[in-house]
């Protein structure tokens, strides 16, 4: 797109198809994700007489098994070193064996079973595992580990292991459950993240839908200043994409700055947190959850992680803010009776070396504990087995073998928290099987949903030489409508309205449109089974 | 001459770099614009290495010295720079202890880019050839290199075998690896130079030439460059302006495109600012330092960009040296008196290109 002419319409002839592809993905992203996030008002798409959307089955099954609960992804960035997290007593010896130096000694453990130990400054979690709010996961990971920081979390964040997937398991979620978010965005933010750093997990193929928050204080005057900006009438081009990015930012702030800033300033905090990074960002969660906001997903960053060198101390700073942080965290959440409605996890790209390397430190592994928090797990305990430490057991790079996939527990927390259905678990999990685990959640929707009519209706842009199409995948027999809008929003073509059978449906844009489109971007619209979906298109 | 207390002088002297930096980018072209460049390629973080002054200035000094000479050069000497060995742990990486934090990233972040005809092998193999450089007068002196804590035994590199010195690794790697090296050099660059977004032909036509050039020119990169800015592509319409600015940028240009006043108060305080919005310079959030582009933006960092400018034209205000801003718009706007005029015209010229909102002006909402 860069420096081919957009303009005209005209393309020269030596383009590839692979330049096609790619300008057509590109542009495609970077366009929609704008406009997802900017779609909040009615302003966008003025021109149209936009309805709110009634909902189709799969939707109307997830929002009915909603409940209120809520999940905190607490990401330890840099690879957190399972072992001297949670350290395997009942092989003490081989563990000693291993870290002569890093190891922690016997009379520096807190025991949590006869079998394995914490270490004593973690002791602010004493309390939570005591009184049933803590479980952990042991070795937990992914076949062929990536030993990359930046592709591991990538994986963690995605959930494929082996492709470069663009999507994260909660944006994939979210597609699902606003199949018209670009027209009809719902009125709170979708996920939230404390903090500046991106991460794939809330990224869809449509939209990015995590809200970040530095300061909540800072949302009270944006929402009252604050005019929409136009994100209608830019040029289509690169330039035009980046001014849309911008805008589209900032009307995303603007939109949705008045309903954090309320439930923020509708709650204070009732715990007597300290002053480090994690502590400060899960304050400003529990206000927003104490506040009654209504978000379902938040994530938090703790960095440092990555010890390669002189790893006691550093990782015992870190360890110590995640203990206190959690401790204050829950007992700030049950001051209101929240305590049971949030479930705490926590992330890491992966586990260290067994073994230390002679730097005090550690290098790159695989497998480690996950750790989940919250009244909800009904008990503390641990789940699955410890890897086997000892050397004869280690994978080619000298690391441990897993023994649960992170995508178990994801597959778990979907299942047995969110009580989604195993259908459609899958599918936001890229249709792998993955076995869910006995956490000890119970899944209490509001309702039981009906998941038997539920049919994953499925629609995609394509394009090959120089054509656009839209695929249509039909479960069953439906009478279908698609229409094609411009950018402005006014209606340009009736592309489909007839019953289509089950299967796959194929749809020539320009052909079916009838009339002159000139090249750019437009929005379809189908209408099926009184639901719409609706994604932006390029027409070539 | 009178030791001063380390306490006392170490904060100083920090101060003195991040004020030097901010005046550098002020003022300092092309040099500077590389600098920062390299400072987010071959990066460091200063709480790593305990925000020692002396390292600081060893690993800026070293970026600004390499920021427009040869690469494999730049290469060779960042892996044995003192800031750099304490950062990645080279300093501890001894013949009996071998640690790859930095072979890892000499491969992925550096050279080649993520999983490019590596493997973890090559990794643990090439750390073995990094030995050695773990050994100081003092605490807090430069890091040298003795044979004794060196790895002399054979290593097997990209499937050649050899003893491999720290040269003949750095020698190997440029020899076996140089089209990724230069590919993915380039491929930066031209997203910092250019733009985040480009494509196959983009890929074809113009990338891989400039690696080509690279490849050609023994790693020298100034015909490199000079290629990138000299060509009409540099100059295409669509190429301009579709980098959005990191923090740095906009406060530096902003200071510069006016012509504004500033002394080391406003560069202090933009020091400051930046690093509340994101770009905290010498401490990026990792080793793959910042993503750029959209990353900067984010709901809470686009509004304090503005606030951070505000902030500056009300100081500019305090010493009373508005008259710095009627200047400008009388200047832009050859002494219009029309307000629409006069907008538009600093509008224009503070923004590369056009902001499209006169629809807006009259269209309902």
């Amino acid at each position: 797109m860069l420096f081919n002419n957009s303009s005209s319409g005209k393309k020269k002839k030596n383009i590839k198809d692979s330049h096609d592809q790619e300008h057509a993905t590109w542009n495609r992203r970077s366009f929609i994700q704008a406009l997802g996030l900017a779609g909040a008002g009615s302003i966008m798409l003025g021109g149209t007489n936009v309805s709110a959307s009634a909902p189709s089955p799969l939707s109307v099954a997830l929002s009915q098994s909603e409940n209120d609960n809520i999940l905190v992804i607490i990401r330890l960035k840099g690879g957190n070193d399972g072992l001297n997290t949670v350290v395997p007593l009942y092989d003490y010896d081989t563990y000693a064996n291993l870290r002569p130096t890093i190891r922690h000694q016997e009379n520096e453990l807190l025991s949590l079973s006869p079998d394995f130990a914490i270490p004593s400054y973690m002791n602010a979690l004493e309390s939570v595992w005591g009184e049933g709010n803590m479980k952990i996961i042991h070795g937990v990971g992914y076949p062929d580990q990536s030993l990359s920081h930046f592709r591991s979390s990538d994986i963690w964040a995605s959930a494929d292991a082996i492709n470069d997937e663009q999507t994260g398991w909660w944006g994939r979620y979210f597609e699902d459950l606003y199949p018209d978010y670009l027209i009809n965005p719902p009125e709170i933010p979708p996920a939230i993240q404390i903090g500046s750093i991106g991460n794939l997990i809330f990224e869809g193929t449509n939209s990015n839908y995590a809200f970040s928050v530095a300061d909540p204080n800072q949302l009270a005057n944006i929402a009252q200043t604050g005019g929409l900006h136009d994100v209608v009438n830019l040029p289509e081009c690169v330039y035009g994409d980046k001014l849309l990015f911008l805008r589209a930012q900032t009307n995303t702030t603007l939109t949705y700055a008045e309903v954090i800033n309320d439930a923020y300033m509708a709650s204070s905090n009732q715990a007597t947190y300290l002053q480090d990074d994690l502590s400060e960002q899960l304050a400003i969660i529990a206000r927003m959850i104490k506040g009654g906001l209504g978000t379902k997903v938040y994530m938090v960053s703790l960095g440092g992680f990555d010890t390669h060198a002189n790893q006691v101390n550093k990782q015992r700073g870190l360890h110590e803010n995640l203990a206190s942080g959690i401790k204050n965290f829950y007992e700030d959440l049950a001051s209101e009776g929240y305590d049971d409605k949030v479930l705490g996890m926590t992330i890491s790209e992966f586990g260290r070396r067994p073994y230390e390397n002679g730097s005090n430190g550690t290098d790159h592994g695989t497998a480690s504990p996950t750790f989940l928090f919250g009244a909800g797990l009904n008990g503390s305990g641990f789940v699955g087995a410890h890897p086997d430490i000892n050397a004869s057991a280690w994978d080619n790079n000298n690391n441990l073998v897993p023994t649960t996939d992170f995508r178990d527990v994801y597959a778990s927390v979907l299942t047995d928290w969110f009580c989604i259905d195993p259908s459609v678990v899958n599918t936001i999990l890229l249709n792998d099987n993955y076995q869910t685990l006995n956490l000890g959640l119970n899944c209490q929707g509001l309702s039981i949903p009906d998941f038997s009519n539920v049919s994953h209706f499925s629609h995609v842009a394509t394009y090959r030489d120089n054509r656009t199409f839209i695929e249509i995948n039909m479960q069953n027999t439906a009478h279908v409508e698609v229409k094609l809008f411009n950018i402005l929003g006014q209606e340009m073509a009736s592309l489909c309205n007839e019953v289509l059978t089950p299967g796959n449906h194929i749809i020539d844009v320009k052909t079916r449109a009838n009339i002159r489109l000139a090249y750019g971007q437009y929005i379809y619209r189908i209408n099926t089974l009184g639901q719409f979906y609706s994604k932006s298109i390029l027409i070539k | 001459m009178i030791l001063a207390d380390f306490d006392t002088d170490n904060p100083n002297y920090i101060n003195q770099w991040y004020l030097q930096t901010a005046n550098d980018t002020v003022e300092g072209g092309l040099r500077a614009r590389l600098t920062l460049f390299w400072m987010n390629h071959f990066v460091t973080e200063l709480d790593s290495y305990g925000s020692y002054a002396p390292y600081m200035f060893q690993y800026y000094n070293l970026m600004q010295t390499h920021a427009l000479g040869n690469f494999k050069e730049f290469v060779r000497a960042v892996g044995i720079n003192s800031t750099m060995l304490i950062y990645l742990n080279g300093f501890e990486n001894t013949s009996n202890n071998p640690n790859e934090n930095y072979a890892r990233e000499l491969f992925e972040l550096f050279t080649l880019g993520e999983n490019n005809n590596y493997t973890q092998q090559d990794i643990l193999q090439a750390a073995r050839a990094l030995t050695g450089y773990n050994h100081w007068d003092e605490p807090g002196a430069q890091i040298n290199f003795d044979q004794s804590t060196w790895d002399e035994g054979p290593k097997t590199v990209f499937g050649s075998e050899q003893f491999y010195t720290y040269d003949e690794l750095i020698d190997t790697l440029f020899e076996l690896r140089e089209t990724e090296i230069a590919q993915f050099i380039c491929t930066k660059l031209y997203k910092y130079f250019v733009s985040h977004e480009y494509d196959a032909i983009t890929q074809e036509d113009i990338i891989n030439p400039l690696a080509q050039t690279l490849i050609d020119a023994n790693f020298e990169m100034v015909p490199m460059l000079r290629q990138l800015f000299k060509s009409q592509h540099f100059f295409d319409d669509r190429a301009l302006g579709v980098v959005i600015k990191s923090p740095y940028d906009v406060v530096f240009n902003y200071i510069n495109e006016g012509n504004f006043f500033y002394n080391d108060t406003v560069l202090e305080y933009f020091v400051y600012y930046t690093g509340i919005i994101g770009q905290e310079i010498y401490s990026p959030p990792d080793v793959s330092g910042w993503q750029g582009d959209q990353n900067w933006i984010n709901t809470a960092s686009l509004l304090a960009r503005w606030q951070i400018i505000e902030l500056f034209n009300g100081y500019l205000f305090d010493l009373e040296l508005q008259s710095q801003f009627i200047d400008l718009a009388r200047e832009l706007s050859s002494d219009s008196n029309d307000p629409y005029v006069i907008t538009k015209a600093v509008v224009d010229f503070f923004n590369s290109k056009e902001l499209f909102t006169e629809v807006r002006l009259s269209s309902s909402y």
